[in-house]
């Protein structure tokens, strides 16, 4: 069950549906207190999460994202299923940069139930 | 890369403008990594755009890579670098058709949302919200974040597929026509969702053709395949495309 302060997107596992998690991440933010300069990072850093989360058998399985504003600011988490058994990945060390550049911070696992990536940031003023 | 500076050399001009910050240490590492601003201005000069205009915008590109370059994070420069300038010549494409391609509602909405948050980073010394902006302009919360993002993000219309089955008008002349009656941004969404149900080699070559705007013969020998064969895909992936816009079910 979804907190009051949450929502989730879930959508097929394909490019095409980037677009969906950065408004998302946009109007989230906002409500989290991110300015605009901030909320360009969030975009920058969702673009790498999805990126990463689609890694492999793009098309098979389902992504959800969870956006949750809290007293701090925001805290994203990613989860990428599919019908086949996906392989251990490892973010490239670019994308750990611009992650590390972009967000408070951010954490890759890779699960049984599938590849995660949580990320929190919060504004500055 | 140029021949005048080795490896160790570069590490080094790297290494002194990362410790001095200094405008000529920043000149010295521009001057070491132009041919690779250079190389990246090359790879897209077969488009009707002088060459001097990708340089100096890969060169931009180049030194804003420069200062952003932090050494300790342990990425290649010559690699961070390269994304940084691939970027800011995508970024200057997109601008250049950005005009064309959004509509006029948004392109107003983007104006605005700009010179609003200009005046209130200067009023507040801050970077200000996209709460404080759509109280500033008075717009819908919803539409400033729809501006910031057209403004930030790559949202290509793409398509020369006809609307109806009778197929006198193409989606390409609806997006671009400045009377149309229908939310062209809906239908920008909508053709985007269509992509989605090519596959990866199709969608790739139909990007090529309607938003990078290559030839059939430029994305033929980008991929290594005749051009007869490029002209067959497009006109497969199309009718694939105009099959499942009459049968938004499928």
């Amino acid at each position: 069950m979804l907190q009051a302060d949450e929502i989730s997107v879930h959508f097929p596992a394909r490019r095409g549906f980037l677009y969906l998690s950065r408004l998302n991440a946009s109007a989230i933010g906002t409500e989290a207190g991110l300015n605009v300069d901030e909320l360009e990072d969030l975009r920058l850093a969702v673009n790498e999460m999805v990126n990463w989360l689609l890694q492999d058998a793009e098309g098979d399985g389902t992504v959800t994202i969870t956006f949750a504003s809290t007293d701090s600011g925001i805290e994203i988490d990613g989860l990428r299923t599919a019908d086949a058994e996906l392989p251990e990945r490892q973010i490239d060390d670019l994308a750990n940069a611009v992650l590390g550049a972009t967000v408070d911070d951010h954490r890759v696992r890779n699960e049984p139930a599938g590849r995660r990536l949580e990320m929190r940031k919060s504004p500055e003023r | 890369m140029s021949d005048e500076f080795s490896e160790e050399e570069r590490a080094r001009l790297l290494d002194e403008f990362a410790s001095t910050r200094s405008e000529a240490a920043r000149d010295a590492v521009t001057a070491a990594f132009l041919p690779l601003a250079d190389y990246f201005a090359r790879r897209y000069s077969n488009r009707s755009v002088e060459l001097d205009d990708l340089q100096q915008v890969a060169r931009l590109g180049l030194v804003k890579s420069i200062d952003r370059y932090d050494p300790t994070v342990g990425v290649r420069f010559s690699t961070f670098a390269g994304r940084t300038i691939d970027g800011e010549l995508k970024r200057w494409f997109r601008d250049k058709s950005w005009a064309m391609r959004v509509p006029r509602s948004i392109k107003e909405n983007v104006r605005e949302v700009t010179l609003s948050q200009q005046k209130l980073e200067q009023r507040l010394n801050a970077v200000p919200t996209a709460l404080e902006i759509a109280a500033d302009t008075k717009l819908d919360l919803a539409l400033v974040i729809e501006a910031l993002d057209a403004r930030s993000s790559y949202q290509p219309a793409r398509l020369d597929v006809p609307t109806s089955e009778s197929g006198s008008q193409t989606l390409g002349e609806v997006l671009l026509s400045e009377d149309a009656s229908v939310d062209r941004s809906d239908v920008t969404m909508m053709v985007s969702q269509l992509l989605t149900t090519v596959s990866d080699r199709d969608r790739e070559i139909i990007e090529m053709r309607y938003f990078e705007e290559l030839s059939q013969q430029q994305i033929a020998d980008r991929i290594g395949l005749s051009q007869m064969q490029v002209s067959r895909i497009l006109r497969k992936a199309l009718g694939e495309l105009q099959a499942a816009m009459r049968d938004p079910s499928s």
